[in-house]
């Protein structure tokens, strides 16, 4: 209530209220510096930087698809990547038979977000209206994700093609013949105004930071909308809110498909940007790491889970150069940080530093600005 | 002949299947039903086992005195992470499966950093009969046996023992079981190390039928997950023994009638149709089903 | 919204000489956890209009009667009727929409969202988005929480909290309000200013079951009155009966 109602704060208040840290004008100027700093990373970093960076938003957005329903509506998936290579196998096998008629990937890539959304859909449907237990979910999520490595393993035999892909087993998605095409990467656009988005490139980093942007804004207006208050209190009490006349199975339902709809979008802009899929997503260990970021960074904050995940993915390159370690250290740094914060180390850094800014201010321990009541005011 | 043989191959595989199911499930679901903590990191206290009993086997010791070292570091391996860690997160059932997990990676790529990828075996012993045309390992079937007195062990200290009776008290009212002087921190570290020996002793048995490696352990805890989860908590040893039952039916049908890929989906959808019937398992739907019976 | 439904009940009232149906009938119903018998043949029936209160013993199977009400536990058999259609096996989201509400004896508010989130939620399933904000304002008047909108539960006092748990039953306009001990660690003052708000919503023509154990909050309500006693109607009649009736004494040695 601190802030005042000038235009700034009010082109900011949807982003902002109770379940978002960060909504300070202090916190959203940081934000705008780190967002210039990345859109200028192309002119400053070196190509393997902006490589490298754009898989590290990718990773971002496929935390963040986990947070919103491990964090804001109580449903853990141990399966999160089970999501993430569906899209990137609807997205490579749509986009190699469509690429030489279309010319461009728009269909495919909405096809790698509506695929995991509708597996999400059925799944979901089976799950949450027998009103299974929560850790059941979370572990028959990561038995289907099991499952589906092991389906595509053995598609190794050539009689698995779909048109012009080839499901190929362990070498990942291919041509199905020498006369069809690769795998593209994303061409947006219609007919003879396309544009090329190289993985290797800029101008698909910047892409992949623009998508990155709208995603984090977009769940932050969520979770802080009408629809993120019945998130958090089917989190909190699914019976209570069940006994105020909502549908909970629906609510979580929705969220789940949601989740899986971004996890997806993640899984096309990783096949894009590597022009390979491959079974092994769908292993424990990319199952395992989705859920490390989100548990370590805090599954109750979008930009605490931003951030972990940006963290741990470079620690995890440093530390390959030491050899194979960096999935041990991984799992020490995911046990050490859930006995040392629970509500996830990165949260607990993003409160202390709200916390220090306060005393700093004089302002004693109060908490932030909230907006909650003014954004829904008419 | 041949009819016979293949009457007796599909017995024999439900029953290696059974046996399967319940050895790899019973020391998760001990823990899962006593401490509401679903264990993430039984497959790789399994390889733990494992690696003790091949280790131990090539040093020159005896089948039996292998399982039985097996048993005790696994055992031991899960009280330190039970002290270290698990006491932590009793009755909060998401923080301690993502814990655990994390534990399993620990000791997944600890292993893999220690020993290297290479893999270790022992030679399946007993020998083998055969009807018609098939031969049949009798090692599978004393690994069924096996399993059968696991968990009637397991039944017997907890109806017959001091540890037995405090841990029911302590599942029942963990608050009262402290009240009446029970050290209810004891109960659980006994009973986690109890379930990690179990696990321990299993990955032995299974280390004579299959190579093993540091991976070993992610071969078998989706479908041990999937039989507990099956199971349910109310009564862990019978709802054990059912979803054993029908598991193993599923999938011996299907991976004959089909293939081994058919198999393991077709448990998967059996065990999502038993639970769209009970949602929190076999075990606690009879039990539901006896409390009404009763009150009638 | 709610008025639709309570107007379509009056227009199909029994012809004149017969008793109006119950709004909620309860028949035979038993209730039984792993062993114990909450409930054990439970039959009572709420009049429309009326403000019921529901005494009796700690573990009489009060708060397990409130439950099989409102559709978070099934009863293990017998039926339940709501203006004489068959709800035993509707879920608490559909009861819910009927126009039943609760305050369980527990605080149960969702305590990582503001004071205002908190009232959002029940409004908003039954009111338009523009008219949250006014309704807010109206509930905090009435319970006296005016200027915490934007306070987290989990930093209101117990007795805050009590009262919001109070609010946002109410929020939804029920047409059967079912209160768990809704003045629970409040003040003399405030019991009384309590007593005013069910009364008051009580005349606006809201059927009201209060599960209490203050006594003097019963009197003030003069509401009919059922005891509970392992699971079963104990008794029934005004409240000046049942403070009179020697067995209910024997069972329940309140300050009666």
């Amino acid at each position: 209530m601190r802030e005042p109602a000038k235009p700034f704060g009010r082109l900011l208040a949807p982003f902002n209220g109770q379940q978002t840290l960060g909504n300070s004008r202090f916190f959203w100027a940081c934000w705008l510096i780190i967002v210039v700093a990345l859109v200028l990373l192309p002119f400053i970093g070196t190509r393997y930087q902006v490589i490298t960076a754009s898989n590290f938003i990718i990773s971002a957005i496929l935390a963040l698809s986990l947070c919103l329903i491990w964090g804001f509506c109580g449903i853990l998936s141990l399966g999160q990547a089970a999501f993430y290579c569906i899209g990137g196998y609807a997205y490579g096998i749509v986009a190699m038979n469509l690429i030489e008629r279309h010319g461009n990937t728009n269909v495919a890539i909405l096809a790698g977000i509506a695929a995991p959304a509708l597996f999400a859909a059925v799944v979901g449907a089976l799950m949450f209206f027998s009103r299974l237990k929560g850790v059941y979910v979370a572990i028959l999520m990561l038995v289907t994700s099991l499952l589906l490595g092991l389906f595509m393993r053995q598609t190794a035999d050539p009689s698995y093609t779909m048109g012009a892909a080839y499901l190929g087993g362990m070498n990942g998605l291919s041509p199905a013949t020498a006369n069809d095409p690769q795998l593209p990467s994303i061409i947006l656009g219609f007919g003879e105004a396309v544009a090329e988005f190289d993985g290797r490139g800029a101008s698909f980093y910047w892409l992949v930071l623009g998508i990155g942007i709208a995603v984090y804004l977009a769940l932050r207006w969520v979770v802080n909308s009408s629809f993120g208050y019945v998130l958090v209190a089917v989190r909190e009490d699914p019976e209570r809110a069940e006994t105020f006349g909502y549908d909970v199975r629906l609510v979580q339902l929705g969220a789940f498909c949601l989740s899986a709809a971004i996890a997806g979008l993640a899984g096309t802009l990783y096949t894009a940007w590597g022009t390979y899929i491959h079974p092994d997503g769908f292993s424990v260990g990319a199952n395992i790491l989705v859920v490390i970021w989100v548990a370590v960074g805090g599954r109750k904050d979008l930009t605490a889970v931003i951030v972990a995940t940006m963290v741990l993915s470079w620690l995890s390159i440093e530390l390959a150069t030491w050899g194979e370690i960096s999935l041990l250290m991984l799992g020490f740094i995911l046990v050490g940080a859930m006995l040392a914060a629970p509500e996830g180390a990165f949260i607990a850094l993003g409160t202390g530093i709200g916390r220090l800014r306060a005393r700093l201010r004089g302002v004693g321990r109060k908490a932030p600005a909230v907006y909650g009541v003014q954004e829904l005011k008419p | 002949m041949e009819t016979a043989g293949q009457i007796v191959s599909w017995i024999y595989q439900y029953f290696d299947n059974f046996g399967f199911l319940l050895l790899a499930g019973v020391g998760l679901i001990l823990i899962y039903s006593m401490m509401g903590v679903i264990n993430m990191a039984h497959g790789e206290l399994m390889m733990i086992g494992a690696y003790v009993a091949v280790s131990a086997f090539h040093a020159g010791a005896p089948v039996l005195v292998a399982i039985v070292l097996a048993g005790l570091g696994a055992g031991l391996a899960g009280v330190i992470i039970e002290q270290l860690v698990i006491r932590h997160f009793y009755n909060q059932l998401l923080s301690s499966l993502v814990v655990t997990w994390g534990i399993s990676l620990i000791i997944s790529q600890g292993t893999l950093l220690l020993l290297g990828p290479s893999v270790m075996n022992m030679p399946t012993p007993l020998g083998s009969f055969s009807v018609g045309p098939f031969a049949f390992g009798v090692y599978r079937l004393v690994m069924f046996a096996a399993a059968l007195v696991l968990i009637g062990g397991v039944w017997a200290i907890f109806r017959w023992t001091r540890l037995g009776e405090r841990a029911q008290a302590t599942m029942e009212n963990p608050a009262m079981a402290r009240a009446l002087g029970i050290d209810t921190r004891r109960v659980y570290m006994l009973t986690f190390g109890l379930g990690a020996a179990l696990g321990g002793i299993a990955g032995a048995m299974f280390a004579m039928t299959a190579t093993i490696s540091p991976f070993f352990g992610q071969n078998y805890t989706p479908m041990a997950f999937i039989t507990v989860v099956v199971g349910g908590g109310a009564s862990p040893i019978l709802g054990l023994a059912y979803a054993g039952l029908y598991l193993a039916g599923v999938q011996t049908i299907t991976s004959n009638v089909f293939n081994e890929y058919v198999g393991y989906v077709s448990v998967m959808a059996a065990a999502f149709l038993a639970l769209l019937v009970m949602p929190s398992g076999i075990s606690d739907f009879l039990e539901r089903r006896r409390t009404r019976a009763t009150q009638r | 919204m709610n008025a639709v439904p309570r107007a379509q009940g009056l227009a199909a009232a029994q012809p004149a000489g017969t008793a109006a149906p119950p709004i909620l009938d309860v028949r035979d119903v038993h209730k039984v956890f792993g062993g114990i018998r909450a409930l054990n043949g439970l039959s009572i029936a709420i009049a429309d209009g009326e403000i019921h209160c529901v005494l009796g013993p700690n573990g009489a199977g009060k708060s397990t009667f409130f439950k099989t009400l409102m559709g978070t536990d099934r009863p293990t058999s017998g039926t339940i009727h709501y203006r004489g259609s068959d709800i035993t096996r509707l879920p608490a989201f559909r009861r819910a929409r009927l126009g039943l509400s609760v305050k369980f004896q527990n605080i149960r508010a969702f305590s990582d969202l503001t004071v205002y989130q908190n009232l959002f939620v029940p409004l908003r399933r039954h009111h338009g988005v523009g008219e949250i904000p006014g309704r807010v304002a109206a509930l905090l008047a009435r319970i006296g929480l005016s200027g915490t909108e934007t306070r987290l539960v989990k930093e209101l006092s117990h007795g805050q909290q009590q009262w919001l748990a109070i609010a946002m039953a109410m929020a939804s306009d029920p047409t059967v309000l079912l209160l768990d001990e809704p003045t629970a660690g409040m003040s003399v003052e405030e019991t009384d200013k309590s007593a005013a708000i069910i009364r008051d919503l009580n005349a606006h023509g809201v059927t009201i079951v209060v599960i209490e154990h203050d006594m003097t909050f019963i009197r003030a309500l003069a509401a009919r009155t059922s005891v509970l006693h392992y699971g079963k109607l104990f008794a029934q009649g005004s409240f000046d009966e049942i403070a009179a009736d020697a067995d209910v004494r024997r069972i329940y040695l309140g300050s009666l």
